[in-house]
């Protein structure tokens, strides 16, 4: 049996899961005071007994007590032998006595000297000792400037689950397992849907049918999403990650804006939107209907669309032939958010009421800018305001690194920007706008498709989005554009390709 | 008037950067320094006293980097470091480095 492969011995490394735990353990234990060098737990210490509290007091009274407690009560018998009784009246009553030293001067000095020898190997620290301070955390400071590596993330609570959404990940759970691609969410009452809850759409795969004689073939993924008669406040921008969604309804919920992630569901056939409290519809939508996406039905009724029922399209209309490209003028702002242009977009309900009566619609032909279209790019033109594909400004750039920073960091640079009245005005809104478009999947330049932080010109463009030949209002839904230069303006031509195509897909 | 075809830049902690006049002119700051009645415009030195040094040296670089930048397309993005970013963006704010028009564009 000699030669019987023996099993090779056990590596030494412990078991995984402790081994980590122990090493978790091991750094998160407070550091052991340098000046120790025993591990045992201190004996003497003053939660054993209440006349011990004045330990804690002056380095005087500290020296009181010399030696460990059972040296004391040895002290204390030999003491009580040699006959000295008026340094302990207690010592009937009490089974442990502590022997005060100061009482024992005199007679007692050589057997205090014997008690030093005893080495009880415990060491107790001084008060002046700074063990303390280096186990006390310090106190949490702001550090804006430090870099994402070094940022200490703070534990955010697992958010709790509504009622309603326990609900919904159930029937998104069912749907995974059984290869249903029809993922109904509709009539739950959801206020709000969480990423981790809609991740696992992704992940459905079709169960293909097997037929005999037939072919395997694997059939693609085809998902559709249900999630109308809902309260949804926000889109759920993880659905913009599953790819394969054809099929999309979020009809009556309280959607107040369509971010412009949508743009990445290059798959999506139809879109419902229809009973939201939209205003306006990003261009990337427009973009998803041309030859770039697939989307052929887009339902918008019943949304309190902007200025729809305050702007006169029929006078527009009449101006143009059929047709036509109906769009409010340019504005044009610096990267710092100022308006240049006479022009403001109001997309807000306050600007809104201001400037109804002044908003006059352009139709189907360039608006007349009021910096010239044939400005070109001179030598030293400080921006790149007339070159798109020239070089950004600072500020630009800034902003950009900015809005990149994860969550918890931007949030303190905005508390900074708010707290601090050095800041100028408006660098704030600039900042939070910026980031709040990279949250939402960034901006598109609508005529050149750069990518870009601020935009430098918006437009809202009305389009046809029901497949009717007749003009409409209520047919009619805006659409934000912007661009990322001033140089990128509506043209007639990039006009008429969107109106094809939009022709097209009726 | 120094016609010097340099200028020099001062951060608040001393650090002196001489740089093209042609390049800093992009700043509307600056040019407004270098052309008015101050005592900037005759002796070409410029201090910030807001301005650190590390983002005034981000600032030079931006000068240079637009300057060389001026006639390309398809200029690559400028890297920021994340620890100055929040004073460059004020510094950008400060010196005029945001795209905005100059009077001469829109005439």
């Amino acid at each position: 049996m000699a030669d019987e492969p023996v099993l090779p011995t056990l590596p030494k490394t412990p078991f995984n899961g402790l081994g980590s735990k122990r090493a978790w353990a091991q750094a998160n234990a407070p550091p052991p005071p340098s000046v120790s060098t025993s591990s045992d737990p201190a004996v003497f210490s003053s939660d054993d007994d209440p006349a011990l509290e004045a330990y804690e007091g002056t380095r005087r009274h500290k020296r009181r007590y010399v030696g460990t407690w059972y040296d004391q009560h040895l002290a204390l018998s030999s003491d009580s032998a040699m006959g000295d009784h008026s340094s302990s009246p207690v010592v009937g009553s009490s089974p442990i006595v502590y022997r005060p030293l100061r009482r024992a001067k005199g007679g007692a000095r050589p057997q205090k000297r014997e008690f030093r020898k005893l080495d009880s190997g415990v060491f107790m620290g001084g008060q002046d000792s700074t063990d303390t301070e280096s186990d006390v955390p310090s106190p949490y400071t702001p550090k804006y400037f430090a870099s994402p590596a070094q940022l200490r993330v703070s534990p955010r609570s697992q958010p709790q689950l509504s009622e309603a959404e326990t609900v919904a990940k159930e029937k998104i759970k069912r749907c995974v397992e059984n290869g249903n691609q029809e993922v109904d969410l509709s009539d739950l009452g959801l206020d709000s849907i969480s990423a981790e809850t809609i991740a696992p759409i992704a992940d459905i795969e079709p169960i293909p049918l097997v037929v005999k004689g037939v072919s395997f073939q694997q059939a693609d993924p085809d998902i559709k999403v249900y999630l109308y008669n809902n309260n949804l406040r926000d889109f759920p921008l993880s659905l913009v990650n599953i790819e394969p969604l054809t099929f999309l309804t979020l009809r009556n919920n309280d959607l107040t804006e369509i971010p412009t992630c949508i743009g990445k569901l290059k798959n999506l056939k139809t879109l419902n939107l229809a009973q939201n409290k939209l205003k306006y519809l990003p261009a990337e939508i427009l973009r998803l209907m041309t030859d770039e996406g697939k989307l052929v039905m887009l339902h918008t009724a019943s949304n309190p669309w902007w200025m729809a029922d305050k702007l006169s399209f029929q006078a527009a209309i009449e101006r143009s032939g059929p047709n036509p490209l109906i769009r409010t003028p340019v504005e044009f702002l610096g990267s710092n958010g100022r308006v240049y242009s006479r022009f403001r977009l109001p997309l807000s309900d306050e600007d809104l009421a201001e400037s109804t009566s002044s908003l006059e619609l352009e139709v189907e032909h360039p608006a007349e800018l009021e910096v010239p279209e044939d400005v070109s790019y001179r030598e030293q033109d400080t921006n790149r305001l007339f070159n798109p594909k020239g070089a950004r400004s600072l500020l630009e750039y800034a902003l950009k690194t900015l809005t990149k920073l994860p969550e918890p960091e931007l949030e303190e640079v905005d508390y900074w920007l708010e707290v601090d009245e050095g800041y100028p005005d408006g660098l704030r809104e600039t900042l939070s706008q910026a980031a709040d478009a990279h949250r939402t999947g960034g901006l598109t330049c609508s005529v050149c498709r750069r990518g870009m932080v601020v935009p430098l010109t918006r437009w809202v463009e009305f389009h046809k989005t029901a497949g009717t030949t007749k003009l409409d209002r209520e047919l009619l839904v805006p659409f934000l554009k912007v661009g990322c230069s001033w140089k990128c303006v509506p043209a007639r031509q990039v006009a008429s390709e969107v109106k094809e195509s939009l022709l097209e897909s009726e | 008037m120094s016609d010097s075809k340099y200028i020099t830049l001062i951060s608040y902690d001393g650090f002196e950067f001489v740089i093209l006049r042609e390049a800093a002119l992009i700043s509307e700051t600056i040019r407004a320094m270098l052309r008015g009645p101050f005592r900037e415009a005759q002796t070409g030195r410029c201090e910030f006293g807001e301005i650190r040094g590390p983002v005034l040296e981000k600032v030079v670089e931006y000068f240079h980097y637009h300057h060389a930048n001026r006639d390309q397309t398809d200029v690559p993005d400028m890297d920021i470091p994340v620890d100055i970013c929040l004073e460059l963006l004020m510094a950008a704010d400060f010196l005029g480095l945001d795209s905005k028009p100059q009077m001469r564009d829109i005439s």
